[in-house]
């Protein structure tokens, strides 16, 4: 299995997963115009890789802003690391927003909300 | 005044002048009428933040306005009935049209406005419009657990990719219920449009 390189475009996040590290990064913004089209290689991979590979898997989400349709399927995504966490995977999800974006902390706070097994946490940062 | 004009504009565009003044009156940043694409949108939602900095909004203002923005502007892109070409021709993409415009109210707090408008099946139109009317009556609580649950619902048909959930996102972004209004032209069709204020 190989890594998944995805640039960032203007309205679709950079994907960086990892396969050795079981590292994995979304990171931009996300109103692409066909949100399930761009997330269906990103949903794929991880189906494979939680089903080939035994690593823990560690996700990191920085998302400034994401539209509606994105929002469905990044819950999709979570749900299919929750039903891994809950088989005894070790899974860790970082939702990282800037300190002054609210709306980015409320989103990772809501999402927080809908998991129960998997480890999430949110992390503030500033102005680098 | 005076005003010469060697011209052959289409009357309802005789004095552009006059047309350019009463948007402005109006509290009109900007408004687009036409053929939509991801370019565009994505074009204009830059312009939006820009000339929201130039205005003086707060950043959670701006963000909340964006997002409404981006909802209104893709349903047009995904949904609008009025398409051009017709059908699809070879080599041509199908465009869907609509308009957007978007201001600051007149009243003294001048909060920031999306409306957005375009044709949709009169059906559609009837069961959206149902939709908002629930809507308008939930609390902040309500429609943040109604989103929750429409988030993890399956999608039901191609046609429901997302179905209902952009419009909740704008409720739950909006200061204030959404406005609506839907106008029967023709047999089956509508004229849908939305007012959001942030």
């Amino acid at each position: 299995m190989q890594d998944l390189i995805i640039k960032a475009t203007k309205s679709s996040p950079a994907i960086d997963f990892r396969v050795a590290e079981g590292a994995l990064s979304i990171r931009g913004e996300s109103y692409p115009e066909h949100a399930v089209k761009f997330y269906e290689p990103v949903l794929q991979w991880i189906r494979e890789f939680l089903e080939t590979e035994t690593t823990p898997l560690h996700l990191t989400m920085d998302i400034v802003y994401f539209n509606s349709s994105s929002s469905k399927i990044l819950m999709n995504l979570l749900d299919m690391l929750e039903e891994a966490a809950a088989g005894g995977r070790q899974v860790q999800v970082v939702w990282r927003y800037h300190e002054e974006n609210e709306i980015a902390q409320e989103c990772g706070e809501e999402f927080k909300e809908e998991t129960q097994f998997l480890r999430f946490e949110l992390q503030s940062y500033g102005d680098a | 005044m005076n005003q010469t004009c060697i011209a052959t504009f289409p009357a309802v565009l005789q004095d552009l002048h006059e047309f350019y003044e009463s948007l402005k009156r109006e509290g009109i940043l900007f408004c687009y009428s036409g053929p939509t694409s991801q370019s565009l949108v994505e074009g204009i939602g830059d312009l939006l933040k820009q000339r929201m900095a130039v205005e003086e909004a707060g950043m959670t203002v701006t963000r909340n306005i964006f997002a409404i923005f981006i909802e209104q502007m893709q349903n047009i892109l995904h949904y609008s009935a009025e398409t051009m070409p017709p059908r699809e021709q070879r080599g041509v993409e199908e465009m869907r049209h609509g308009v957007v415009v978007v201001g600051r109210e007149r009243e003294a707090d001048r909060r920031f406005f999306v409306l957005c408008g375009n044709y949709i099946q009169q059906e559609k139109g009837r069961m959206l419009a149902e939709r908002l009317d629930s809507m308008r009556t939930m609390s902040r609580e309500e429609l943040k657990a109604l989103y929750k649950e429409m988030r993890r619902q399956e999608p039901t048909s191609e046609d429901s990719k997302g179905a209902g959930l952009g419009f909740l996102e704008m409720a739950r972004k909006a200061s204030r219920p959404l406005d609506y209004c839907i106008a029967d032209i023709a047999e089956g069709l509508s004229f849908f449009s939305v007012k959001a204020v942030g």
